[in-house]
């Protein structure tokens, strides 16, 4: 029995930032029932149509899929129908767009006031940019991230996976504000909205730089070495097989244990000290680290008590012994894919676990037993629906 | 009145990603006491004991700071006076840390079995990593992130703030699976121990990389290119002025707008095309967006609906309508330092609204209410409890 066991969502959203909240959600135990648009409509990009691509695999598990034609009339009260009885609605619109689909706060709160109703948008509901349309490289650019990421003499590098302002921006907000507001509804007994801006969302997430700013006027630029860090004990090392290690000595003790590991205990007074002298022994260190292989350094720094780590690849990060050891990899069966492999969720609950990893449903397969279970819809009606385009 | 109005956390955690969490929770209304180390132990450094550093003010808002000995009996006994009194514990000890001291959940929950036990960690409370000590590049090495950032033509590339593993993978993982807990406890009546892993938690939000991995079996590579993408449509370009600019041109249409824009209708097709088209692209748009400045074409690349966002300082960035417009910036009175700027909670709930509320405290400046309030300690008691070193 995961912690949402009983709450039921319904979510519009089509991207990243609402549908992996929502999956979130379903991990948790609520029921989910993702609203597709009917592929007969001819206006979505296979990437959001094709159940057996890898982005709609991986972010739809444990859910339900009905396609509902949300410009048609019947279609929206088909939403509503859905709305009456769910606990929370999640839309990623363009503001404004939802009002025209007659699906927006005041319309659906009227009809349920315990929902609990969640907007994504780039900017929020009001902004300066309210209309322009906004992907994840766009927000961590305005952000003051982008500039700030990499080596001086070259452009801004764009960190590609994971989408950080998408999720730590956008579903990493939505979800704890929904979460909250589920809560707050057990006392107040009212639901309410929820305006998710994922800029907003980023630029309080990206709290070191911003607070360095806002209280001491520092204004982060990119870093003189070529590793996007300036600090000596934070860095990104080559070892002699070619491999990557990234080090992290924040703690006096933990810098002067690995000072000591590589003989160089003359550095251990200049842990936090000036730039020169930071490239100094970055430069010392490149060539120290260069002398072993990657595996024997990892087992040096955990003899002598040193945050390191390999900079794993994507395919060695998800067979690492820890993600094999957490069985964060599972593999369930899927009809059209045969076994599939499927991202576990982190949670670990010790009383309400986590619901067991379900294979993601398949493009509007849960429409008739929707329509039937929710709305008390007849074969008959289900029929003459799908004739007329309004569901698939 | 915030949705957790009325919920008290107990924080035992030193560094950014405990305080982060509970700094979210105190915005969200929750009462936050910080636990911090006696100066007098002499185990800390200056960094982690001075009220007017950046990190302690951003860290620390909202929330009451007590200066505790738990490694005095009374000092431990106070510990679990407040364990009885408080719905939450926050902790990131190295894992078997508290349970040494006899603090951890099995022991708590017989004192308070309705309490949420929640730690974070870089590896979890088992595996193989578990006692290995790690800061976020460590984390995001070995979930693969690092070794996708960057150009293939260097080294890989950290993303010095926000740090990832530890806003995604902890601060927030923790913030979400404890109110989520808290919403489970009103319906089981029974607390519950969560396990926080920031490498787990990390390597879920490769939402899409993984899921490709999983189909393909390639692991995916850092890119070719300088920006670390090696795609046209999200990218990043300078204008005339040198200054960046990112694209982020996802769905065929807003491609297809920019295409348009700049009378390149012949890339519509290359959307997605190979890797020798994309940086085919890449160069014909390079060369069209040196010709202008970045603000000339800012505004008439939103004129265009195209998905477009400068690359800011953090000059820049403070500056923009948007920030402004959403009061992203709280300045409040500090008894050292007078005026002092704060980043606003981004959470916006119509009907539950968190806030920062009061201005981050001295360093164990509550000590003496916390007692005396919450436990109802005499002054005598308190008088002599200080004197000894117990508390501060």
């Amino acid at each position: 029995m995961g912690p949402l066991e009983g709450i039921k969502v319904v979510d519009l959203s089509r991207n990243s930032p609402g549908r992996y909240t929502t999956m979130i959600m379903a991990d948790f135990g609520a029921e989910v029932i993702t609203v597709e648009t009917p592929r007969t409509t001819g206006t979505q990009s296979f990437m959001f149509t094709d159940d057996t691509w890898f982005r709609y695999v991986g972010m739809n598990c444990n859910k339900k899929s009905i396609a509902v034609n949300l410009k048609h009339p019947k279609g929206q009260e088909i939403v509503h129908h859905l709305v009456d009885k769910a606990d929370v609605f999640i839309e990623g619109f363009r503001p404004g767009a939802s009002a025209r689909l007659g699906m927006d706060y005041d319309t659906l709160s009227k009809r349920n006031p315990r929902l609990i109703y969640c907007a994504i948008t780039g900017y929020g509901q009001d902004s300066p940019y309210v209309n322009r349309g906004a992907h994840d490289i766009n927000v961590v650019a305005l952000t003051g991230i982008l500039g700030a990421t990499g080596s001086k003499d070259r452009p801004p590098i764009h960190i590609i996976s994971p989408q950080i302002a998408d999720m730590a921006g956008g579903n990493i907000q939505a979800i704890s504000s929904i979460l909250a507001a589920l809560y707050a509804r057990e006392k107040t007994g009212r639901g309410q909205f929820i305006d998710v801006s994922i800029t907003d969302g980023m630029m309080f997430m990206n709290w070191v730089m911003n607070l360095r700013y806002l209280i001491n006027g520092f204004v982060a630029e990119r870093s003189e070495l070529p590793t996007g860090s300036d600090m000596a004990w934070l860095n990104v090392y080559k070892t002699r097989d070619g491999s990557y290690i990234a080090l992290s000595c924040l703690e006096p003790h933990t810098w002067a244990n690995l000072c000591k590991l590589v003989g160089r205990e003359d550095f251990v007074p200049h842990h936090f000290s000036t730039m020169e002298k930071q490239k100094e022994i970055y430069d010392t260190f490149c060539q120290i680290f260069a002398a072993r292989d990657r595996a024997e350094w990892l087992k040096l720094f955990d003899e002598a008590d040193v945050a390191g780590a390999p900079v794993n690849t994507v395919a060695e990060a998800l067979s690492d012994p820890h993600v094999v050891y957490k069985g964060l990899v599972v593999e369930v069966d899927h009809p059209k894919l045969g076994k599939v492999k499927l991202l576990k969720s982190p949670y670990r609950f010790s009383d309400t676990p986590v619901k067991p990893r379900q294979r993601p449903p398949l493009y509007g397969e849960n429409t008739e037993e929707i329509l039937k279970s929710f709305m008390g819809f007849k074969k008959k009606e289900i029929a003459q629906l799908r004739k007329e385009g309004v569901i698939e | 009145m915030g949705p957790l109005e009325g919920i008290k956390v107990l924080d035992l955690s030193l560094y950014g990603p405990g305080r982060y969490c509970s700094m979210i929770l105190a915005d969200l209304g929750a009462e936050v006491i910080t636990v911090e180390i006696p100066r007098s132990t002499g185990k800390m450094f200056g960094m982690m004991t001075s009220d007017t550093e950046a990190h302690y003010i951003g860290l620390n808002r909202n929330k009451k700071s007590i200066a505790l000995n738990i490694k005095k009996d009374e000092g431990k006994e106070i510990f679990y006076r407040l364990a009885e009194k408080v719905d939450v514990i926050l902790e990131t000890n190295r894992p078997g840390t508290l349970k040494r001291r006899g603090m951890d959940y099995e022991t708590v929950s017989k004192l308070n079995s309705r309490i949420i036990c929640c730690s974070i960690t870089g590896y979890g409370q088992n595996g193989p990593y578990a006692r290995r000590p790690g800061h976020d590049i460590n984390f995001v090495a070995m979930a693969g992130i690092l070794g996708l950032s960057g150009s293939k033509n260097g080294p890989p590339s950290y993303i010095v703030s926000p740090m990832i593993a530890d806003v995604l993978g902890g601060t927030n993982q923790a913030v979400i699976a404890i109110v989520a807990a808290l919403f489970a406890r009103d319906r089981t009546g029974r607390g519950q121990y969560i396990d926080v892993s920031s490498t787990d938690g990390a390597v879920f939000y490769h939402w899409v990389h993984a899921p490709q991995f999983f189909r393909d079996g390639i692991s995916p590579e850092r890119a070719e290119s300088p920006t670390g993408s090696d795609v046209a449509w999200m990218n990043i370009y300078k204008a005339k002025d040198g200054k960046y600019f990112t694209i982020g041109c996802f769905e065929p249409w807003l491609w297809a707008n920019l295409c348009k824009l700049v009378g390149r209708e012949d890339l519509v097709p290359k959307h997605f095309g190979s890797f020798e088209e994309q940086q085919e692209s890449y160069q014909a748009l390079s060369e069209v967006f040196a010709t202008k400045d970045r603000d000339d074409w800012l505004k008439s690349l939103d004129e265009a609906d195209v998905c477009v966002a400068p690359v800011y300082n953090f000059e820049e960035m403070f500056a923009d309508p948007h920030y402004k417009d959403h009061k992203i910036v709280v300045e409040m009175e500090h008894p050292k330092l007078g005026k002092v700027k704060l980043l606003n909670t981004p959470f916006k709930l119509s009907d539950t609204p968190a806030a920062v509320r009061t201005r981050p405290p001295l360093w164990a400046e509550h000590t003496r209410e916390v007692l005396s309030d919450l436990l109802g300690y005499s002054k005598k008691k308190i008088d002599r409890l200080l004197k000894e070193e117990v508390i501060e």
